[in-house]
């Protein structure tokens, strides 16, 4: 796995002298989030928070074409975007990260080389991989700056991926870790959107009390999509991401469904299955702070 | 008997009955499959494990949805 990961990784990072941990921000980094920072929620306080947090991308497809660039923009300090697929024509409508010289060549790498030129502020590393519970174990423990990110509470996992056994998969891992899932989905004209996070609001529950794994729901290459359906989905995962780091989450109790053609946005109350697979070792109340050994929960659920 | 709502469509049930039932009377003519969907029951997602245990009363809304698994 380390030479695979080795041989189809990288890291695309235009300003490395300047990653260690950010307690203030330069003048140029002032002026350049000047309208972050002038949010009272936000301040020089938020845009430091964003500037420490790590966030992993499932899937630099359609939705993490368009997160990527959002969240690199606003700041984001560390991004891991992780894709073997490699572009194709019919994904370019949507895909906008992604022109056709890009065609045959592995999303993560095209995406990391798009991105890096938007922010020098975003270190990325990139992973021509599958998601799999094994790969997300060793991307946590062979990098010791994501495993310090993950004790401190600032890393986040975004799904951006496109069919239900890895919406599944990296659920579990995230239950399991208790590391924040913000999961948005698209196909057709419908979006869905919800945050998980077993330690803000496990009464909410996580992906697969929602939807169980043995579902077989269709995706865009059956279904279809505008491009345009998947920015708004897109941008609301990003917004959400950038809450959930500033914790200016009000409620995750929702889960939040778009219809494209209405122009309508439903949001339902979740609540937990008791008989949960992926997360029924999830305190029942929300918690503070959990403990490092309580963090550290490695469990391989198979639903 | 009462009445509830499915997907916006009165359905008429026995006054007893479950969401379970409710739902497996109403995948067919929706042509969903019981594992492939989730319950909503006034404006909640009601859990698997408790579509048995979650009665229906008149004028209850219930939903039908699908996951959406495209990115």
């Amino acid at each position: 796995m380390k030479d695979k990961i080795m041989t189809d990784s990288g890291v695309r990072d235009n300003n490395s002298a300047n990653k260690s941990a950010i307690n203030t921000l330069s003048d140029n980094q002032f002026i350049q989030y000047y309208r972050q920072i002038l949010l009272p929620l936000v301040g020089e306080q938020g845009q430091q928070n964003l500037l420490n947090s790590h966030v992993i991308v499932v899937g630099v497809g359609g939705l993490g074409s368009h997160v990527t660039q959002q969240l690199s923009a606003a700041g984001i300090g560390h991004l891991y975007l992780i894709d073997d697929d490699l572009v194709e024509l019919s994904n370019l409508p949507r895909q906008i990260l992604f022109d056709a010289n890009s065609i045959g060549k592995h999303k993560a790498i095209c995406a990391a080389e798009k991105v890096a030129a938007i922010n020098s502020d975003t270190q990325l590393r990139y992973f021509c991989e599958k998601f799999t519970h094994s790969f997300a174990e060793h991307l946590l423990h062979s990098n010791v700056e994501l495993q310090q990110a993950y004790q401190n509470g600032q890393l986040i996992l975004l799904d951006c991926s496109d069919n239900m056994p890895t919406r599944q998969s990296i659920n579990v891992w995230c239950a399991a870790h208790f590391i924040p899932l913000i999961s948005a989905s698209v196909a057709a004209f419908s979006g869905q959107l919800l945050v998980v996070d077993g330690q803000v609001a496990p009464q909410r529950g996580c992906y697969n009390c929602l939807f169980a794994g043995n579902s077989s729901p269709q995706g865009c290459a059956n279904l279809g999509v505008l491009g345009p359906s998947v920015g708004v989905m897109a941008s609301m995962q990003a917004l959400t991401s950038i809450k959930h780091i500033l914790k200016l989450d009000t409620e995750l109790k929702h889960l939040h469904i778009f219809d494209g053609l209405q122009l309508s946005w439903r949001q339902l109350i979740r609540h937990r299955d008791p008989h949960c697979q992926a997360c029924g070792h999830w305190p029942s109340e929300p918690q503070s702070q959990l403990s490092k050994s309580q963090k550290t929960i490695q469990t391989e659920v198979t639903l | 008997m009462i009445t509830v709502y499915v997907n916006e469509r009165p359905l008429e049930v026995n006054k007893s009955s479950n969401l379970q039932q409710v739902l497996a009377l109403s995948v067919q003519s929706l042509e969903l499959k019981l594992d492939n969907i989730a319950a909503v029951h006034n404006q909640h997602v009601v859990p698997r494990s408790k579509w048995s245990t979650n009665l229906c009363h008149e004028n209850d809304r219930i939903e039908i949805f699908s996951a959406v698994a495209g990115g």
